[in-house]
């Protein structure tokens, strides 16, 4: 029975205050929906960085005929200048930082070119010459790309020396962006959750004094009084929590996976699998604070 | 021995938002014994149900001491007044309040339900119910009783862990002569048990009744 009459006054609490709590399912889900999306952001992020830092290259770009600056002055690299950065990236100060490379020619660069922007206009008015020779370059700590640019840099007939992971940097910095606002956006939203879910306790605790007064009445301690108000804060936070879950799951799976999947296939997303790894997350978090927020907010009820 | 119940010098007063101070109770001096009925009269807003609420340690007073068997309530936290509360005295507020999504069996066994003793007392709860003609509704809401039955299994809930010490707001308000009579009738048999009982009350025939009376006065100065 005690179990029962605990439960029976959470239940009562819920159906008298219906719609202070569907705020609180509401504010707790759109919070909790935020946190969920900025932490599967990092994942995506952590991701992308394992799967494509391993696989950034270094592109040491040759002069072509139409390359411009100060390296390139003598028009295209010729067939010595070619070996000699071939030499040095064999030799005994590169090599050890280099896993392997490969040479691509001006018909290779055209064959991926015409592969990579098929259908697209530009592929007509683009020649093999106009195409960088390039060495590409794995390298064993993808890191130590400076080693490179310094040392091949300035030999003659070297156009410029990149190193990808800047693009990568670039993408990842928009995406750490984007998920610190996701997180910001959710600090605000759990403030007004837990300042509500504490708004609410307080007024079913007005609605049911007198209640509150028979049970003291009986000699009921006040962790007994308690109890019923914080499960009720904690069973609505729990609520908005699944719908949260729920909605990181159908984000994934219908966005991530569907669309963004779909249309660009060049990199893996975040799944299903690791949406229900965010979900007990978010249930955990949810329950932690209401259950706080309903406690301050009962005891200090209680008190006055 | 000491009194069951013993008030000494107690004042309450309320302060409202403008300052001015409305004083309930001056200087109350009261002890209760087994087998006593003890009435606080006086006419509505004297202070009745503030008295009865310091007597039971609900509300503490401005000024004065308030002690059960002898142990001064000013000394206790809140958890140990109610835990000691439970034990001894048994409580039926003005509106004989039932909470309404349970039985009446279960508003019965309420006060069992903080200290598990639910199965326990099962039988007693129901012996009382029998006691005052409330077997067949033991399963009904309250909602469905009479107000003359509220207020028995109000009654009956304050009895459930056999207190030494019962204190009414108010019994026979709001019922009939006869409803009210057989309340009256039930409060002598309580004394007549060896029960201290302690009521606030505008009813003549239950001041009548009362072995000791203290009248409060108008009360606002």
């Amino acid at each position: 029975m005690r179990l029962g009459l605990v439960l029976g006054e959470a239940a009562n609490g819920l159906r008298r205050n219906a719609s202070m709590v569907v705020s609180v399912v509401l504010v707790t889900f759109i919070s909790l929906t935020f946190v969920g999306v900025a932490v599967l952001m990092q994942m995506q992020i952590s991701q992308m960085k394992s799967v494509w830092y391993d696989k950034a290259q270094v592109a040491v770009y040759l002069c072509t005929d139409i390359s411009p600056g100060e390296s390139c002055a003598g028009g295209e690299a010729t067939q010595e200048q070619i070996d000699a950065v071939e030499a040095q990236l064999d030799s005994a100060v590169l090599s050890p930082f280099i896993d392997k490379w490969f040479f691509e020619s001006h018909e290779e660069a055209f064959k991926n070119f015409q592969k990579q922007f098929e259908g697209n206009p530009v592929t007509e008015y683009v020649t093999a010459d106009q195409l960088n020779q390039t060495f590409w370059v794995n390298l064993i700590d993808p890191s130590n790309a400076a080693v490179l640019s310094e040392s091949l840099g300035t030999m003659p007939g070297v156009e410029t020396v990149t190193d990808q992971r800047r693009y990568l940097d670039q993408i990842f910095s928009v995406l750490n962006a984007a998920s610190y606002t996701a997180i910001g956006i959710a600090a605000l939203m759990l403030i007004a959750a837990v300042l509500l879910i504490a708004t609410t306790i307080r007024l079913s605790a007005f609605s049911r004094r007198r209640e509150i007064g028979i049970m003291r009445l009986v000699g009921a301690s006040n962790r007994f009084i308690q109890t019923p108000f914080v499960l009720e804060g904690v069973f609505a936070a729990l609520l908005g929590s699944l719908l949260a879950g729920g909605a990181v799951v159908g984000i994934v799976h219908f966005f991530v996976q569907g669309y963004l999947g779909s249309a660009m296939q060049f990199t893996s997303f975040v799944d299903v699998k690791d949406a229900l790894v965010v979900v007990p997350i978010l249930l955990v978090v949810g329950a932690v604070l209401a259950a706080f927020s309903a406690n301050f907010a009962i005891s200090r009820y209680l008190k006055v | 021995m000491a009194s069951l119940l013993e008030l000494r010098a107690v004042s309450v007063a309320f302060a409202d938002r403008s300052g001015t101070l409305t004083v309930l109770a001056d200087s109350l001096d009261l002890g209760l014994r087994t087998g006593r009925l003890h009435c606080v009269a006086g006419p509505l807003g004297s202070g009745k149900s503030s008295v009865l609420r310091v007597a039971a340690g609900l509300l503490r007073p401005t000024s004065g001491t308030v002690a059960w068997n002898g142990e001064d309530l000013a000394a206790l936290g809140e958890d140990a007044v109610a835990s000691r509360r439970a034990a001894h005295i048994g409580y039926v507020d003005q509106e004989a309040t039932l909470l309404g999504h349970l039985s009446v069996l279960e508003n019965v066994l309420l006060p069992a339900v903080p200290r598990r003793r639910g199965a326990e007392l099962q039988g007693r709860a129901h012996q009382l119910l029998a006691e005052f003609g409330l077997a067949e509704v033991a399963s009904a809401r309250p909602a469905e009783l009479s107000p003359g039955e509220r207020r028995h299994v109000a009654l009956a809930r304050a009895l459930l862990l056999e207190p030494p010490l019962l204190i009414l707001d108010e019994p026979t308000t709001g019922l009939d002569r006869a409803s009210a009579d057989a309340m009256i009738a039930v409060l002598g048999a309580q004394r007549a048990d060896g029960r201290a009982l302690l009521v606030a009350s505008a009813d003549q025939a239950l001041i009548d009744a009362a072995d000791v009376r203290s009248t409060l006065g108008g009360g606002i100065r």
